[in-house]
């Protein structure tokens, strides 16, 4: 059996609110390239708004410039994102795993975003290299939920 | 692009919703919903019938209307849309029907 080809996307974004509008048209444009279903496109598009509106509304927070990539990739079964920012240290990995403080509810709220992140993807993994962020992870096109 | 109505009923205020709620737009549904909470409102129907995609800030106005004590109900035909409101665990204090009728009930029967 042969493997399915990679088919790579890249896409960068500034550091202005404005700018998650060019989410919505970077699903758009992969729909018309690549072979993937509607559910799979749907959560894809979720989890790069929850966790670059983040970024925005708080990485960013007091920084007059910022800039944030992400790199695609669709083998058939699996997509690839890394996102690749320079706003604050942000690691949304601990972030869900937080318990402190906050009750039930504020949290639920506060987190809700990297939550629904978190049950969506899997293999989450943060790193942080000198002034950048970088966040990889995986969606199953295949699973059934 | 989002399109919201609202119409008040006797037993329900009944708001479509149909497009995106997104990042970008939700507080066009979180200033109505909130104006109505301040009215004392509590019984609200959410149809989305012909909504086709939802982050978490469009979820977040639903669970402040249950923070509030409300009592919400939803028309949800889009399967992603249903799969990610399951997702949030809230799906019974949601009460996400697919069929209109079958979410009027829930406050026929609060009333009745």
């Amino acid at each position: 059996m042969q493997d399915s080809p990679v088919i790579k996307y890249h896409f960068s974004l500034g550091h202005q609110v404005k700018d998650i509008e060019k989410i919505e048209h970077t699903i758009k444009e992969l729909e018309s390239i690549w072979d993937i279903d509607e559910k799979s496109l749907f959560q894809l598009n979720l989890v790069l708004e929850e966790l670059i509106s983040n970024t925005m509304f708080y990485g960013f927070l007091g920084m007059e410039e910022g800039s944030i990539d992400v790199d695609l990739s669709f083998d058939g079964s699996y997509i690839n994102v890394i996102i690749q920012d320079n706003a604050k240290a942000f690691d949304p990995t601990v972030e869900a795993k937080d318990t402190s403080g906050h009750s039930l509810d504020e949290r639920a709220i506060g987190g809700l975003g990297i939550m629904l992140s978190q049950r969506i993807s899997e293999e989450m993994n943060y790193q942080r290299h000198g002034d950048l962020n970088k966040l990889s992870f995986k969606i199953n096109t295949k699973r059934n939920d | 692009m989002i399109n919201i109505s609202k119409q008040h009923t006797a037993d329900y205020e009944l708001i479509e919703v149909r497009g995106r709620l997104d990042t970008s737009n939700a507080d066009l549904l979180d200033e109505p919903v909130q104006q109505l909470i301040d009215n004392g409102c509590n019984n609200f129907l959410f149809d989305l019938s012909k909504l086709e995609y939802i982050s978490s800030y469009g979820i977040r106005i639903f669970v402040k209307l249950l923070r509030h004590k409300a009592k919400v109900s939803m028309v949800v035909r889009s399967d992603s849309v249903f799969s990610i409101l399951k997702m949030t665990g809230l799906e019974d204090r949601l009460n996400i029907k697919r069929d209109i009728n079958e979410a009027k009930k829930i406050f026929t029967q609060i009333t009745q």
